[in-house]
């Protein structure tokens, strides 16, 4: 066995990955809090060292030195788990994302991935499946009536928007004819994908939008009538890794659409031939984009109403997503013809 | 269902069009305690005691110790006792004690006047009258910044400033003694339309008040007989920005 190769190489991406996502996540809190700013014709939090990019490690640090509480009535076990289900489940998101090519590191091919895994769109919708869990179940253990309505919420809007999140995806894998996440960018050299499906990224923006619990979305902690839904009873270090989650999940998310409808780090592929590490720049931009598209969402849209949200999955996405697929899949079939 | 999607997608289009419009606007945040605040001119703040600036009672203080203020106040958030000017300490007079007694501590009040001996000792002149004020208090907490103390008082002693940024610690030290109160006012703040001064008069409240406005003119100040004219003849309206 190749220990080097086969296990060293994959333990170092794999830390490395988790930091820079956690780094990510709580940076995401500060650029949120900036760009959201902006949009209102306000500055942001500017206090913590120049331009306030210290203030993720501030709150923090006031996050951990909170007491520590857990409210009698809950469940504990579950109570305790839930954020850390949620956070496990949104950083295993990003093991099969490629963040660019093979590159030859100290004499060795080193590909700029965790796992290249064969089903890998599968294994994208599967983990990111699993992230609910942690919502809900932190819900259902608060034994709190508007927890217990936020998790019900969190249930009913994650059956809503899987189906049209993987119903978009499905016609994707039509057109590149692979699951696998490497090959996907690989086809996008020429273009990305997001010119053969407009309506097919539209639909999976939406419904990744939903699944990230982001406002007009939010509907499983919204702040007005649920007081935080399935956070309201979670205090402390347990409430920030709740946050930081959910703003790790938006950066991942992002890096979910920018590889498989803007091209991941491939395109266009006549800069990301230059240079591997230009690849992982382009990449990285388009996260970014991706990123402020989420702020920017949240900056102008309110909240959809609860019933609404439901209505507009079933009655809309859905069968968009499937006349979409369905065209799609007669296009494919009479291209190969 | 399609008509009602391509509605709703132009809306949220225009929607994010006109917060991308906002995004590229300047802030509106003002960085207070750097940057100062912009109020109207008849904002009231922190009160000040006031000396004569010029002419034969320079240096005085303006406060003769009558407690019309007091009187007049609504909520009783004034507290004052005369001292009298002059006294020779050898009369035996009730109020001709040495003002050292006061000073150290002794005074009815719990709240020393915070002035030491030297300044007050009897046979020294504090305000142009017979008598001035030996004890001024006002409780900031109870106050509600009227302004009446303003309007009764008949020698224009007390006014109320624009300095605002009166958080303290504890309740006691917002009861604001004679020393604090003569401190002047340092308000950190942009007057609306006004002289560019932000101790600068405050324009005559709209109702009228025939006695506090004879007193505001009283004060022979060109400046804030300009503004009260100006605004009788209506062209000081409190403007928005």
């Amino acid at each position: 066995m190749d220990w080097v190769g086969d296990f060293w190489i994959p333990v170092v991406k794999a830390v490395l990955v988790v930091l820079a996502l956690l780094i990510a996540g709580a940076y995401m809190t500060w650029g949120e809090r900036k760009i959201c700013a902006r949009f209102q014709v306000r500055i942001g939090p500017n206090r913590a060292g120049p331009f306030g990019i210290l203030q993720p490690l501030a709150d923090a640090v006031k996050a951990i030195f909170k007491e520590e509480i857990i409210p009698s009535h809950v469940d504990k076990v579950i109570y305790v788990m839930a954020p850390g289900i949620f956070f496990a489940a949104v950083l295993l998101t990003f093991a099969v994302i490629p963040l660019g090519p093979e590159v030859s590191l100290f004499g060795r091919v080193v590909g700029l991935w965790i796992g290249d895994v064969n089903a890998g769109l599968l294994y994208l919708m599967a983990i990111a499946g699993l992230g609910s869990y942690g919502v809900v179940l932190g819900g259902w253990s608060s034994n709190n009536k508007y927890s217990l309505l936020g998790a019900l919420r969190a249930a009913a809007q994650m059956i809503s928007y899987e189906l049209p999140m993987g119903i978009a995806l499905l016609a994707v894998v039509l057109i590149v004819g692979s699951l696998n996440v490497r090959q996907i960018v690989d086809f996008q050299a020429g273009w990305p994908l997001i010119a053969l499906q407009p309506i097919g990224f539209l639909l999976f923006l939406i419904a990744i939008i939903a699944e990230n619990n982001r406002s007009p979305f939010d509907l499983a902690e919204s702040e007005n009538e649920l007081i935080s839904g399935f956070m309201t009873e979670y205090g402390g270090i347990k409430f920030a890794l709740y946050f930081i989650a959910e703003y790790t999940a938006m950066v991942v998310n992002s890096a979910i659409v920018a590889t498989v409808f803007l091209g991941g780090w491939k395109w266009p592929a006549v800069l990301s031939n230059l240079h591997p590490l230009l690849g992982v720049v382009l990449f990285l931009l388009k996260v970014l984009v991706v990123l402020f598209l989420y702020v920017w969402i949240r900056a102008s849209v309110p909240r959809v109403r609860y019933d609404k949200f439901m209505k507009f999955c079933w009655k809309f996405m859905v069968p968009l997503a499937l006349v979409n697929l369905a065209v799609t899949a007669v296009v494919v079939a009479v291209m190969a013809a | 269902m399609v008509r009602e999607a391509v509605i709703g997608l132009w809306h949220i289009l225009r929607a994010m069009g006109l917060t991308l419009r906002y995004f590229f606007s300047k802030p509106v945040t003002v960085q207070y305690p750097e940057q100062p605040v912009h109020i109207y001119p008849r904002f009231r703040g922190r009160h000040e005691l006031l000396r004569y600036e010029e002419g034969p009672h320079k240096g005085l203080e303006r406060c003769i110790g009558c407690a019309l203020c007091a009187a007049y106040c609504p909520t009783q958030c004034i507290y004052v006792q005369a001292g009298e000017n002059n006294a020779p300490a050898e009369v035996g007079h009730p109020l001709s004690l040495p003002a050292s007694t006061y000073g150290a501590g002794t005074g009815g009040t719990g709240q020393a006047p915070g002035r030491p001996g030297k300044e007050g000792t009897a046979g020294q002149q504090r305000s142009p009258g017979e008598r001035y004020a030996e004890v001024y208090e006002i409780n900031l907490l109870r106050c509600m910044f009227c302004g009446y103390c303003e309007e009764a008082c008949p020698t224009g002693a007390i006014v109320l400033r624009r300095e605002f940024a009166l958080a303290d610690y504890s309740r006691k030290s917002l009861i604001y003694t004679q020393d604090r109160l003569l401190e002047p006012a340092k308000p950190h703040v942009i007057v609306r339309d006004d002289q560019g001064d932000a101790n600068g008069p405050r324009p005559p409240v709209a109702y009228p008040v025939a006695q506090a406005q004879a007193a505001y003119l009283s004060v022979p100040d060109t400046a804030k007989k300009a503004v009260l004219r100006r605004h009788r003849r209506g062209k000081d309206g409190v403007q928005g920005k």
